[in-house]
């Protein structure tokens, strides 16, 4: 005879990342590595500004790590790695976002002994990367003024969840006719209080102060 | 998209609780709860769900209920537990939450509705018993 069984319970599907992201960030503390995940909007200079932060930490005798993730293809973690920085490819053919998962893995294969710093780079997308932490000690946002100035408010969670907000590309801002100070000020209306950074990663503008703001120096 | 890995996730821990009764024939419903800041979109969802279960004889056909969890926030400073406020921008046409204490602008922690959560499921199990006539 067949029966109807009622199961109540409460499995949070995120919570195997967010146990996962627990556990990566205990293997960086416990090498005492400080981290970063590097989100932000497609094209608005994460890249860059990971290149910028090595070279400017390895002056200060800081070595950094990076692990550059992308939906496919090597092109950015051959950039960093001609910068001389050591580099782990991530690629998440499907998914929009690293999450804590692939993060471990790329994690396994960096050489930490090695590392002061590491710096996640994560897929281009202001959008999914919020519902998944890596574990990393500082979330940071980065959008560019070439993508309007209405960024912050059409994504308010990920804000929510950024310890430090950049705005990159400073230097174009007057001919693209968007005010930074827009942007900003939808920044602090999403989280009051937020750590916002303004900064020009092509010609090396505002690097020591997102380096100061990330905790890095 | 990442609903497919979430509808992923789902199947797995449906099947796994299905396996605590041995002799489950049938998942019948599974109660889903979305909060209303996490970024999983329902749509997309279902139609991962409905590829995924019909691979699988068990979950062919079952139903999948979602409900929205709304958002709660608490705040460290004051102790201020509830809704979140919103901007409202005639421009925009739509709503910014703004994450923030109401009472004292401190920063506060989501404590509701940014997961996604299995709250129940229905199956059918065979208990081996002949039925009468």
């Amino acid at each position: 005879m067949h029966q109807l069984v009622s199961v109540d319970m409460e499995k949070d599907l995120l919570e195997a990342n967010r146990k996962l992201a627990g556990e990566n960030h205990d293997i960086l503390k416990e090498k005492g590595i400080r981290s970063v995940d590097m989100m932000g909007s497609i094209g608005s200079g994460k890249t860059l500004l990971i290149e910028r932060l090595a070279i400017f930490l390895k002056d200060r005798n800081i070595k950094a790590g990076v692990i550059t993730g992308d939906v496919v293809g090597d092109d950015d973690y051959k950039r960093v790695i001609s910068q001389g920085v050591p580099a782990v490819n991530v690629n998440t053919g499907k998914e929009c976002h690293i999450d804590a998962h692939l993060a471990e893995h790329a994690i396994e294969d960096m050489d930490l002994e090695n590392i002061d710093v590491l710096l996640i780079e994560n897929v281009g997308n202001l959008v999914c990367p919020a519902d998944f932490p890596l574990g990393t000690d500082i979330r940071a946002v980065i959008i560019s003024v070439t993508e309007g100035d209405d960024m912050v408010r059409k994504h308010p969670l990920i804000f929510k969840e950024a310890d430090v907000i950049v705005i990159n590309k400073m230097d174009l801002a007057q001919v693209m006719e968007v005010d930074i100070e827009e942007l900003k000020k939808d920044a602090f209306t999403v989280k009051p209080g937020a750590n916002v950074v303004v900064t020009d990663a092509k010609h090396g503008v505002g690097i020591e102060e997102l380096a100061e703001a990330m905790g890095l120096i | 998209m990442h609903e497919l890995q979430i509808a992923s996730n789902l199947v797995n821990a449906v099947m796994d609780a299905a396996k605590e009764y041995k002799n489950a024939t049938k998942i019948e419903t599974v109660h889903l709860s979305i909060g209303k800041l996490s970024f999983v979109g329902e749509e997309q969802l279902r139609f991962c769900w409905g590829a995924i279960t019909d691979e699988r004889e068990i979950l062919k056909g079952s139903e999948l209920i979602i409900s929205d969890e709304e958002v709660e926030i608490s705040c460290s400073s004051c102790g201020y537990v509830g809704d979140l406020e919103v901007s409202e921008d005639p421009l925009y046409h739509y709503m910014m939450p703004i994450f923030a204490c109401p009472k004292c602008k401190g920063d506060v922690e989501i404590t509701k509705g940014n997961g996604v959560t299995i709250t129940n499921i229905k199956l059918m199990i065979d208990d081996g018993e002949e039925t009468d006539g």
